[in-house]
């Protein structure tokens, strides 16, 4: 060991970034939850001219999907460049055409995953193995870190291990668990990073680089006679790739103290019962073997790092000659195999020997995987425990979920535990990682912050889960008990569990503006039963109050912050304020004195402020719980949406969760008290709507940033068209707050009609819409057969006339039509009593098809980051067909999901993450491309400045025989500025010649019109004030004023050319 | 022929008048008119460090408000640091290259390193000077005279030593001693003396009982005090002097000519009368000095200084304000107001 022991408090992306980018030249990336933080922290770090350990900056490159970035990286291998990714889920699973090939032409590199669910029922951006248990077969090593320390540490064994053995290396971790968990760490500098790395093996990756300079052909194809006898070359390096790895793992713990094992055994030397797993699940497991051993057990587990190659003579050699029983816990699910995938690598390792192996699973999305449940799955394998078993879910369909019996808590002994509720905006979480990373920092504490939020993006709770200890912190799990609760929202008393987990003698913090002693009747109950139960002190504070007063406005976060410091006994109050205090000088010295001192006010403020409850012995009054679905809204509200509501979804059963992840509509508004949204009425009165309905919405109470600009489009579009409507939503904030279960805002008429959403994927959602269409004609194709047939059979007056007039408004929509249609459904039940069997057949067909009389208005939903990137090949392949789908862009400029990352939709000058420096390229004239294909309709609208035009575009893309596109420009966060100025933000974008108002209709040829209708006044306002007005802009001009200037320069002859080339477009016709 | 040139900081100005620093420079079509209706130079808006500050901090909170909202998005944007006076020192070097007449810079600082960084930064965008604006609020109980005079002399001598282009003072009148630090500046290396400083403060709004903060233009009363100093440097110290508040006319200027002042500085009157009064008021000065026969300003400039005017024991000391005050018994004479004409704040 050759350094001072440095730490550092960061998260799992940071310290796994921070490796990949000593060791990597390039790193080509694509945005996905959870693990685009490594991509973003590298390009951040590279525009700050960090130097890697060759003394160069990363160059990272933002691709169109990660198929992109993987062929990317392929390309960047082949080149000889060292080139890495950072990606999950489906991201992943993009990415595994070219793993083999990478893997295949045995080109080192390093993929770094923050494992992910993948989407099956539904999409899930939390943490299991599904995605890295996909990609196990590509012949990618895989080297699995269990915690924060390790994401750093196996990150630079992986990169290290992949140049000298050639394999591509898939380092991988916990999405969320790890990714997201801030936790201290010993760093390790590049120097040391640098000691290890024999650059012999940088020598050799580069002089197999492509170049004509040593030209060699690297074959596209090999025939059956040698194929095989190809694939088998690759033997001897995955066979010499265990000794690599533990070779490294060995020089590390030389260079660093930190000793690692391809498989590490812990637990008792004599174990009889061992659990095999890895992952952060692994840390628990062993807090929880220390708590049992303790207590007279002999038990141990196997944590698993290499998991590809697996070493199996490495994996036999850990288990203890005692051990008699073994449950494997895989985080993922194979359904329909034998078993997981390491369990089955279990079996296949110990075969032969006299153990008895069950495997069982854990812990899928995040689900919580804890100390109690790892003795549970002690206690199944002494209970003769069944194979395929699943633990911390209750299944009561197939009973293989094990019972959780007993309650432990196996944390370190004077371990101090903080929750604090709190709300999206008010600074909680952002307040909570800063106390994170001081006392990390500044004290000798180990420490750990975890943080939870309501999917809904309007600013929903937030609870953040702190840990202080004495000792590294191995509690991989939530907390399950607190000595130290701060509610930082009183309106959560009643709706949530706010004390569950209050230890004996613990501390609750209310920010309030009651005084003390009308507090207590504030609270529940359940609340004040615990509160006495357990001798807990409950202070309040009125932070909101105190911030006004000292100019912090709204932001309560420094007070409750300080409130937490003075009482939660994690440090010495004294200590604990002048550190606080230095700590904000630090951060804002640079910013003014008078700063600081307003910030030191509010702590000194709060201080004072902090009152102490008196608990009375007994109180006549308490809070009652309050409803979160209305009474008798069914049992979906009330066995699904309440518990989840109230953050209890948890204890759902598997009987009742629906099968195929669909839920029914109608149902957000059951989070408002069953109140419905508003119909948009103003449609109604435009000449060209014919079948709009506004006596009720389609849409309603949206969970989306408040001033969202996608939902007034969904809004409009839903009136119109709703009753007869599917949506392929392609991923993304508008599947989020479109379809986020328990529920959702898209509703349904007094005739049980409405839109019909769905959501397949991010990168295939104008295919997933397309092949709708394709159902949909298919299903009226054969229905008209039928109907013909029905005809030719004149089986009764009535119903013959009925079928015609249904085949008369064929190819209509208008209420006629919808009319003729419920005439015939009417008459079908009556026609197939009396009908003869050759006639019953075909009107059983007709009935079964009978939804279809009335064609259906396909839309496909997506973002820009769906329609200019990664989904723009299938967009641009259905825009180039003759089916009548209509695909709807809400167009932020940016990925607004992931959290801001730049798309090809981003216009020149922006600044977005991957364009800190300002997008330096114009935007995708999308609708202009999509023009040339003569055949599609095209608009570009903007409901602020112009709703009319918004809803005609919409009404003639439906209208249209043949695929349409309608641009809709769409205010965002993202954008910077104060949501309730979107309308007036919007007009400027327009008259200031940034965003065009078009129609391209070509059924206007028919008429012999030009297809093309330029609807933009000319330019009557400044660009440079609407530029002015937000932060995406205005910070280049803070930042890099320069560079602003010149961009904004660039931007303005972009819109020239923007509005030249659609002018043209207009005269050509 | 009229000769209206004269010496401000070592550069030869074609006339007295200069633009001092305000907002009208930010647009550059103001900065061609001022040059086109006469003015020998402009000083543009102050740097002030306060400023860079807060924008700091309003960009740091403009790129967190959305912050920790959503498990997806912990952050929105990429992390950006404020470029300090970058953007300043770009629209200056931008208004520079559209003038043909001199440009001074006037700096504003907190720390003594931005003072000595900013400076150095001006310097290097071509300047023909900078203008060091002391602008001082007294906020602490302890802080003594001399420590506030050490340390702005302090910054004067560290700010020449990495600048090679003029700088000059810009001064409030509220010292202890004005002349003495006039003369320690002197000393140190000042170029100029702009006198005064118009001090920003705060009004209070006694309907809504709360502080505004009203446009504070200087009237042409308030030059009182530039005009008595102007007569009492003349020809004492070595950096010029250049009179500063309530210069709103030709007439205006030619006081403080007499005075003993090289230049002037013009905001106020600019923005009552507009960019074109700067025309006025230099029409004014060339038909005064042909009416009494005077072809360049050094033939008048400190005409009626201290210097020039020792044999007057009055004018410059303590006596004029007894002699003043003798005859105050006179003033409603001459200022008659009927109560209409009083404002509410006067009634009472």
């Amino acid at each position: 060991m050759n350094q001072e022991k440095k730490f550092i408090t960061c998260d799992g992306n940071t310290a796994a970034s921070n490796i990949a980018y000593a060791f990597s030249e390039v790193a080509a990336i694509y945005p996905i939850t959870p693990s685009s933080d490594m991509g973003e922290k590298a390009d951040a770090w590279s525009a700050q001219g960090k130097k890697n350990i060759f003394g160069e900056t990363l160059q990272v490159v933002e691709m169109q999907s990660e198929a992109g970035a993987a062929g990317a990286i392929h390309g960047s291998l082949t080149g000889g460049a060292l080139t890495t990714t950072f990606t999950a889920s489906q991201g992943l699973l993009l990415m595994l055409p070219n793993m083999y090939k990478i893997a295949g032409e045995l080109l080192p590199t390093v993929f770094h995953v923050s494992a992910r669910s993948l989407a099956a029922q539904s999409l899930s951006i939390f943490g299991d193995h599904s995605d890295v248990m996909s990609a196990r077969m590509t012949g990618f090593a895989m080297l699995s870190s269990a915690n924060v320390q390790e994401a750093q540490d196996l990150a630079a064994v992986s990169h290290l291990a992949a140049l000298e053995s050639s394999i591509p290396f898939l380092h991988f971790f916990d999405g969320f668990r790890t990714s997201h968990s801030i936790q201290k760490i010993e760093a390790v500098n590049y120097e040391t990073l640098k000691s290890m790395l024999n650059m012999e093996h940088v020598e050799k990756f580069r002089e197999g680089a492509l170049k004509p300079d040593n030209p060699v052909c690297k074959v596209g194809a090999q025939n059956p006679d040698v194929y095989f006898q190809g694939r088998e070359t690759v033997n001897r390096f995955y066979d010499a790739l265990p000794a690599i790895v533990k070779k490294y793992m060995d020089l590390y713990a030389e260079k660093t103290g930190r000793k690692y094992e391809l498989f590490e055994y812990t637990g008792a030397e004599d174990a009889e019962k061992i659990v095999i797993a890895m992952g952060s699940a692994v840390d628990t497991i062993d807090e929880t073997l220390a708590y049992l051993n303790a207590k007279g057990e002999k038990v141990g587990a196997i944590k698993v790092r290499l998991y590809r190659p697996f070493s199996a003579k490495d994996f036999v050699d850990k288990i203890p000659v005692t051990v008699k029983k073994i449950a494997v816990l895989d985080r993922t699910k194979e359904p329909g195999a034998p078993g997981e995938p390491l369990y089955l690598d279990v079996c296949a390792a110990l075969k032969g020997r006299d153990v008895e192996i069950i495997g069982g699973r854990y812990g899928l999305s995040s689900k919580e995987f804890t100390p109690s449940m790892v003795k549970a799955v002690f206690d199944h394998l002494d209970n003769n425990g069944w194979h395929d078993f699943t633990v911390g879910i209750n299944d009561d369909v197939t009973h293989r979920s094990i019972d959780v019996k007993e309650y432990i808590d196996t944390e370190q002994e004077n371990i101090i535990r903080c929750k604090f509720w709190g709300y999206g905006s008010d600074g909680t979480v952002s307040a909570n990682k800063n106390a994170v990373k001081i006392i990390g920092e500044k004290t000798s504490k180990f420490v750990q912050g975890y943080f939870q939020y309501d999917s809904n993006k309007s600013g929903g709770y937030t609870v953040s889960h702190l840990r202080f200890g004495d000792k590294p912190i191995k509690s991989e799990y939530l907390l399950n008990n607190a000595e130290f609760i701060a509610l930082h929202r009183q309106q959560y008393i009643g709706k949530y569990d706010i004390l569950e987990g209050i230890t004996e003698g613990g501390t609750f913090l209310l920010n309030t503006s009651k005084s003390p002693d009308k507090v207590f009747d504030l609270f529940t109950k359940d609340m004040q039963d615990a509160i006495r139960a357990k001798n807990v002190k409950v202070y309040v504070i009125d932070a909101s109050k105190i911030a006004k007063q000292v100019g912090l406005g709204g932001r309560i976060n420094s007070v409750m912050q300080t409130a937490f410091f003075k009482l939660s006994g994690v440090l010495p109050e004294k200590e604990a304020i002048e550190m606080i205090k230095k700590y904000i000088e630090s951060q804002f010295m640079r910013k003014g004195k008078e700063i600081v001192e307003m910030n030191w006010l509010a702590i000194d403020a709060a201080v004072d402020a902090i009152e102490e409850v008196a608990i009375p012995e007994t109180s006549e009054k308490f809070a009652e719980m309050s409803p979160v679905v209305p009474e008798g809204a069914g049992d979906f509200a009330e066995k699904i949406m309440d518990p989840v509501l109230r953050l209890k979804g948890d204890n759902i059963p598997v009987s009742l969760m629906p099968i195929n992840g669909a839920i029914p509509t109608a149902t957000k508004k059951l989070e408002r008290k069953g109140k419905a949204g508003n119909p948009i009425k103003w449609v109604e009165k435009l000449p060209f709507v014919s079948e709009c309905n506004t006596s009720e919405p389609y849409f309603e109470h949206p969970g989306s940033c408040l001033g969202c600009g996608e939902t007034p489009y969904i809004h409009v579009v839903t009136q119109l068209f709703g009753d007869r409507m599917m949506i392929a939503n392609a991923t993304g904030c508008s599947s989020i707050y479109g379809g986020t279960f328990p529920s959702t805002p898209y509703t349904k008429d007094e005739n049980g009609r409405g839109p019909a959403w769905a959501n397949s994927l991010f990168e295939d959602n104008a295919e997933y819409g397309f092949g709708m269409r394709l159902a949909v004609d298919s299903n009226r194709k054969q229905l008209k057969t039928n109907l013909n047939t029905l005809v030719e059979l004149a089986l009764n007056e009535p119903l013959t006339q009925a079928i015609q007039k249904c085949l008369y408004y064929w190819e209509d929509v208008n209420n006629e039509a919808k009319a003729a249609s419920e005439e015939l459904k009417g008459l079908l039940p009556e026609a197939l009593k009396n009908a003869d069997d050759n006639a019953k057949a075909v009107i059983a067909k007709v009935i079964e098809l009978q939804d279809y009389i009335v064609d259906k208005s396909v839309w496909i939903f997506g973002g820009d980051g769906w329609a200019y990137d990664i989904g723009f090949g299938g967009l641009d392949h259905i825009m180039a067909s003759d089916k009548n789908v209509n695909v709807l862009v809400m167009d932020t400029e940016v990925y607004s999901n992931t959290g801001g990352q730049a798309s090809k939709a981003t216009p020149r000058g922006a600044v977005a993450k991957f364009a800190a420096n300002g997008k330096q390229l114009g935007k995708k004239n999308l609708g202009l491309m999509m023009t040339t294909y003569g055949n599609a309709y095209v608009a570009s609208v903007n409901m602020g400045m112009n709703r009319d035009q918004a809803a005609q575009a919409l009404v003639e893309a439906e209208k249209h025989d043949g695929p349409s596109i309608v641009i809709a420009y769409s205010p965002c966060i993202a954008h910077g500025y104060d949501m309730k100025l979107t309308k007036k933000q919007s007009e400027k974008a327009t008259m200031s010649g940034y965003w065009p108002l078009y129609r391209f209709n070509p059924d206007l040829r028919e008429d012999g019109i030009s297809p093309f209708i330029w609807e933009t006044e000319e330019a009557n306002s400044e660009f440079a004030d609407y530029v002015s007005n937000e932060i995406r802009y205005r910070t280049l001009q803070r930042a890099n004023p320069e560079e602003a200037k010149k961009l904004l320069k660039l931007a303005q002859s972009d819109n020239k050319r923007r509005f030249d080339d659609l002018k043209h477009l207009m005269e050509e016709q | 022929m009229i000769d209206l040139s004269t010496k401000y900081m070592g550069i030869t100005l074609k006339n007295p008048i200069i633009v001092g620093a305000s907002n009208l420079v930010q647009d550059v079509k103001n900065l061609k008119k001022l040059e086109q209706v006469g003015a020998s130079a402009i000083v543009y808006k102050s740097l002030f460090e306060e400023q860079i500050q807060l924008e700091s901090l309003e960009m740091q909170n403009d790129l967190e408000s959305y912050e920790n909202w959503d498990p997806e998005h912990a952050t929105l944007f990429p992390d950006l640091e404020h470029a300090g006076p970058a953007e300043f020192l770009m629209h200056l070097k931008e208004a520079r290259e559209v003038l043909n007449i001199p440009l001074f810079a006037s700096l504003n600082a907190v720390y003594e390193a931005s003072w000595i960084d900013y400076a150095k930064k001006i310097s290097e965008t071509g300047v023909a000077g900078i203008e060091l604006n002391f602008y001082h609020h007294e906020n602490d109980f302890d802080k003594t005279s001399e420590q506030i005079e050490n340390e702005q002399l302090h910054i004067l001598k560290k700010v020449k030593e990495v600048v090679n282009i003029p700088v000059s003072v810009k001064l409030s009148p509220y010292y202890t001693n004005t002349l003495r630090m006039v003369k320690q500046l002197d000393r140190a290396g000042a170029d100029a003396f702009i006198m005064f400083n118009r001090l920003f403060q705060p009004d209070i709004d006694i309907e809504k009982e709360e502080h505004h903060f009203p446009y504070n233009f200087s009237s042409r009363n308030d030059n009182g005090l530039a005009l008595r100093y102007a007569g009492l440097l003349h020809s004492k110290i070595r950096g010029s002097i250049c009179s500063n508040t309530g210069i709103h006319s030709g007439s205006d200027v030619i006081k403080m000519l007499l005075a003993g002042a090289d230049a002037v500085q013009v905001v106020s009157t600019i923005y009552r009368k507009g960019i074109s009064h700067i025309a006025t008021m230099l029409g004014a000065l060339e038909e005064w000095m042909i009416e009494n026969g005077y072809e360049s300003l050094s033939d008048f400039k400190g005409k009626l200084s201290s210097k020039k005017t020792q044999h007057d024991l009055f004018t410059y000391k303590r006596a004029q304000y007894v002699d003043i005050l003798l005859k105050s018994e006179n003033f409603n004479k001459y200022h008659p107001k009927s109560e209409g004409e009083l404002t509410r704040e006067e009634q009472w």
